[in-house]
């Protein structure tokens, strides 16, 4: 009997370990595990809600969506107590993705933020250049104006007058690195 | 009879779990001993019972006819729900895979937390587990980290100082499965060239899982695209300490012809199936890069070409608003046939002011590819078919693949067993950009 419960212990044992390292308790609810809405790289719909968290905004709608938002709160607020609608759309690249976030009140746009966003893209009719080394250029078909970074800078463009801001202007020198990228947003007066 | 045979069994298997490295005999680094399969590891420190700097790499795998990589993986403790941040293990396998096809052993050592099969995480041991250490490796979250700075929370060099053991940099990789990058944020991963040292940066790319009617996606489709994205990323960035650039030994991005997932066309889509619908990558890149820079071609000609042969893949919103993606792509990042490989050098050169577009990506076996969108296979054309890239890629020139697999640079394989022994984090980036040199490591410490 005694060494039936030595070889019992001895086989046990072991096993027992094996198992219970094999898995921990499940991190996350299993409702979270049914519908995944983050893949849909665009989105559009009704703004319900909206608050700005760890420098991102944060659209409640039919989906979240969220983007790099260095303005603040302050300054966006007016904007974004009014918008109705957002359009909302991500373009992954392995060297970062480019998104733009678009809301409307109505038709009119009232804000374009933009994350990532290459040298030579071409955003409503602004193209963006790289400039100096925190600033860039923004050109439209018949105007120029030189932004510098992490101020805001009054442009009249377009429709009306906008408030630009520039931020995280990133020249890579390594792989993986784009040379150059920046966050923009332009928000309507 | 039967009962002492049992006894004796278990007592073996607790013996042999139970090993005494001790008694080990121990290799350092010593530029007269062989090292046959020039993996950095000297032959006598491939042998049963010896190890190398106190590390037992032949029980942990280590052979002297195979190139052995060991990789230190440091995962940031989640710390959210974002599954671009729980590295899975399907993702090393596939890693792991790829490179035994071509005989060199990856040794991946993620210790014992932090590897994840869908949402839930596994603490298993032993090699195949990936847990060499049996202790955990990981780092604290940072919202934020990058490779080096001082403006961030948490950076890779100051993680491998910290968290590194001495003894592992003498012959580990590193690799911080991490969050994302400040200045650079979303950018799928970075690392230094000919180098040991890389970081996997995911979060925030939606990766997860779960299913989504909306796009017709079944978990195992999701579970495909968070799988395939990591070890497509993690075998991209590894690709680049062993020496390779996204043009292969150049920096010149997305030649179509460099069937390599070291080329941005492929990195995150795949490679594509030659012979059939070859062209399925570029057509999607030719469109998307059309959409953020309107000016350069027409957004509707690459959609409609590809529409033709995958019309499931345009999706329209509640807004109508339409676009594609990449789903019905044979061998997509969603399906379990994706396929992330690093290139042979088999592809022929594509002349960029004559290309002869029945010739495709000039593979054993290719079709044709519409390279200017015209509608009709033409011969000669003049086309920049790697527009996308908007620093290397501009102009017309004539473009070549890159035998990746006969040309990887091993790092310890050019580590010296020399007196001077500084390599500072500064000197390596320079180094990132210079031909490749022999480095010496840092003394050991000691404890």
């Amino acid at each position: 009997m005694r060494r039936f419960c030595i070889a019992f212990f001895l086989i046990l044992i072991p096993l027992v370990s094996c198992t219970s390292l094999g898995k921990k308790d499940n991190p996350v609810p299993a409702e979270s595990r049914s519908e995944n809405t983050t893949l849909i790289p665009r989105t559009t719909g009704p703004v319900n809600s909206w608050n700005i968290e760890n420098d991102r905004l944060v659209i409640q709608g039919e989906e979240p969506v969220s983007i790099i938002y260095d303005l603040g709160k302050s300054a966006s607020k007016a904007a974004l107590n009014s918008a109705e609608t957002y359009r909302y759309s991500v373009r992954k690249r392995p060297d970062g993705p480019t998104i733009t976030l678009t809301l409307y009140r109505g038709n009119e746009e009232i804000l374009l933020a933009f994350q990532g966003i290459r040298e030579g893209a071409v955003l409503n009719g602004l193209e963006v250049q790289a400039e100096g080394e925190n600033t860039v250029l923004l050109k439209s078909s018949d105007r120029e104006w030189i932004i510098q970074e992490n101020k805001k800078t009054l442009i009249d463009w377009g429709e009306g007058e906008y408030t630009v801001y520039v931020s995280r202007i990133g020249r890579g020198t390594l792989a993986d690195q784009p040379p150059f990228r920046c966050n923009l947003i332009l928000l309507k007066k | 009879m039967k009962k002492y045979l049992v006894l004796a069994a278990a007592a073996v298997l607790l013996f042999a779990s139970c090993k005494d490295e001790s008694n080990y005999i121990n290799y350092e680094r010593d530029d007269s001993y062989a090292d046959t399969d020039g993996d950095g590891i000297p032959d006598v420190a491939e042998q049963p019972g010896t190890s190398f700097y106190n590390l037992p790499l032949y029980d942990w795998g280590a052979r002297p006819n195979q190139p052995d990589l060991f990789i230190h993986i440091a995962p940031m403790n989640p710390a959210t729900e974002d599954g671009g941040m729980m590295l899975q293990k399907k993702a090393l396998d596939r890693v792991k895979a790829k490179f035994l096809e071509n005989g060199i052993a990856l040794h991946f050592d993620v210790g014992s937390d932090g590897l994840y099969e869908g949402y839930d995480e596994i603490t298993r041991r032993g090699t195949d587990a990936y847990n060499l250490s049996g202790r955990s490796h990981m780092v604290p979250y940072s919202q934020y980290i990058d490779i080096s700075g001082e403006n961030y929370s948490s950076n890779l060099n100051d993680l491998m100082d910290e968290y590194m053991p001495s003894n592992r940099k003498q012959i580990f990789y590193f690799m911080v499965m991490g969050s994302e990058q400040y200045t650079y944020n979303g950018s799928s991963g970075i690392a230094y060239l000919f180098d040991r040292r890389f970081l996997i940066t995911l979060a925030g790319w939606g990766l997860g899982f779960g299913t989504n009617s909306t796009l017709g996606l079944s978990y195992e489709n999701i579970e495909n695209y968070t799988v395939n994205t990591q070890a497509s990323t993690i075998m991209h960035e590894f690709g680049h300490t062993l020496g390779l650039r996204h043009g292969g030994d150049i920096n010149e991005n997305y030649k179509p012809n460099y069937y390599s997932i070291m080329n941005y066309l492929y990195q995150l889509n795949g490679l594509p199936r030659i012979g059939t619908n070859e062209w399925d990558r570029y057509y999607y890149e030719r469109y998307m890069e059309s959409e953020d820079y309107p000016y350069q071609n027409d957004v509707d000609n690459w959609a409609d070409k590809m529409t033709t042969s995958y019309p499931d893949s345009y999706y329209t919103d509640s807004y109508n608003y339409a676009f594609l993606l990449p789903i019905d792509f044979i061998d997509s990042p969603f399906s379990s046939t994706y396929n992330m490989d690093f290139s042979y050098g088999a592809g022929g050169d594509l002349d960029e002011t004559a290309l002869d577009e029945t010739l495709g990506l000039r593979q054993s076996g290719s079709g044709s590819i519409d390279w200017n969108g015209s509608g009709t296979d033409d011969s000669p054309v003049t086309e920049n078919i790697n527009v996308s890239d908007t620093v290397y890629g501009t102009g017309t020139t004539t473009l070549s693949d890159f035998n990746d697999w006969g040309n990887l640079y091993f790092y310890y394989n050019n580590v010296s067993a020399g007196a001077a022994r500084t390599l500072h984090n500064e000197e390596a980036e320079i180094a990132t950009e210079c031909v490749p040199r022999r480095p010496v490591l840092p003394l050991m410490e000691t404890h």
